[in-house]
């Protein structure tokens, strides 16, 4: 309660936008994890042109504080029935989540998945999309991911998805 | 039980040459330049049911290869796809659950949908 009451203080300089290389500021990002840094300053303006994927960032002002990508991804069964085929289930890839070192403990990570959620239901709502599925890099990020409602598959703890029927419910 | 039949059962009829070539002295192959040789491995035999096999050689045939070429090819295509994360292989009762509401833990609930509202509020600020 004390943590949302806290956000909405926060969110009045705070804004989520579709990244623009040109307006954006990444210079001064940091999120702790080379890879995830050199992804926003690197790949993520030339993933946009070819349509790999879609990064929104969140701003304070003009600086990015955190961003998320998201791509369109599929689900399958890994038996197949012949008889009772099982097509394979779209879904809503969430590739990466990253927030800034000095922005860690305001609850903007939990705001970019809550965006992710508001995505793939407008997407759901126009074509086919039964769940938004992730990739964990870590125990951390497991453990937060679960926290946001996401559940890890059998098989795989880092490998996690959340059902859009369970995010309408939310 | 359904019956299973091993892929590596079957065997094209062997083509007789005509005679005139029986005698023919084998050509011979030319070596393989340096580096572009690779060593070609098997694999263990499958085992399927007959309505599987059937299936896979309907659909060899459909394509226009040969089940070996078929077979290969496919499962080299599906091994990229799950090895660079394009698809998530992943049980029937997973599968199954897509469709379905599961219920979030109420603390969880709450604060995402908290978190929702306020995502909501920049999405239409920006």
């Amino acid at each position: 309660m004390q943590k949302a009451k806290r956000m909405k203080k926060n969110s009045n300089g705070l804004a989520i936008s579709k990244y623009d290389s040109n307006t954006h500021v990444t210079s001064v990002f940091d999120c702790g994890n080379a890879v995830l840094n050199g992804f926003l300053l690197k790949n993520a303006a030339s993933y946009e042109k070819i349509g790999a994927s879609k990064t929104y960032v969140l701003l304070e002002g003009n600086n990015v504080v955190g961003f998320h990508s998201i791509s369109a991804a599929t689900v399958e069964a890994k038996t197949i029935d012949i008889r009772w085929p099982k097509h394979p289930m779209p879904a809503v890839l969430l590739g990466r989540l990253a927030i800034d070192i000095k922005s860690h403990g305001k609850g903007y990570g939990r705001l970019l998945v809550a965006d992710v959620f508001q995505k793939a239901q407008v997407v759901s709502n126009l074509i086919g999309c039964t769940a938004v599925i992730t990739d964990a890099k870590d125990q951390a990020a497991i453990e937060f991911y679960r926290k946001c409602g996401f559940k890890s598959f059998k098989e795989n703890d880092s490998k996690l998805y959340i059902s859009i029927k369970t995010i309408e419910s939310i | 039980m359904p019956s299973t039949a091993k892929i590596s059962s079957y065997a094209k009829p062997k083509k007789q040459p005509p005679s005139s070539l029986k005698s023919a002295p084998r050509k011979q192959r030319s070596p393989a330049k340096k580096g572009e040789a690779k060593k070609l491995e098997t694999i263990a035999p499958l085992r399927l049911t007959q309505e599987e096999k059937a299936l896979i050689y309907q659909a060899a045939e459909v394509s226009n290869q040969s089940v070996s070429k078929f077979v290969i090819n496919n499962i080299l295509r599906i091994s990229l796809k799950v090895t660079e994360n394009e698809i998530t292989l992943i049980d029937d009762d997973e599968f199954e659950s897509l469709g379905k509401k599961r219920s979030v833990p109420k603390s969880s609930q709450e604060k995402m949908k908290s978190a929702m509202k306020n995502a909501a509020l920049l999405n239409a600020k920006s």
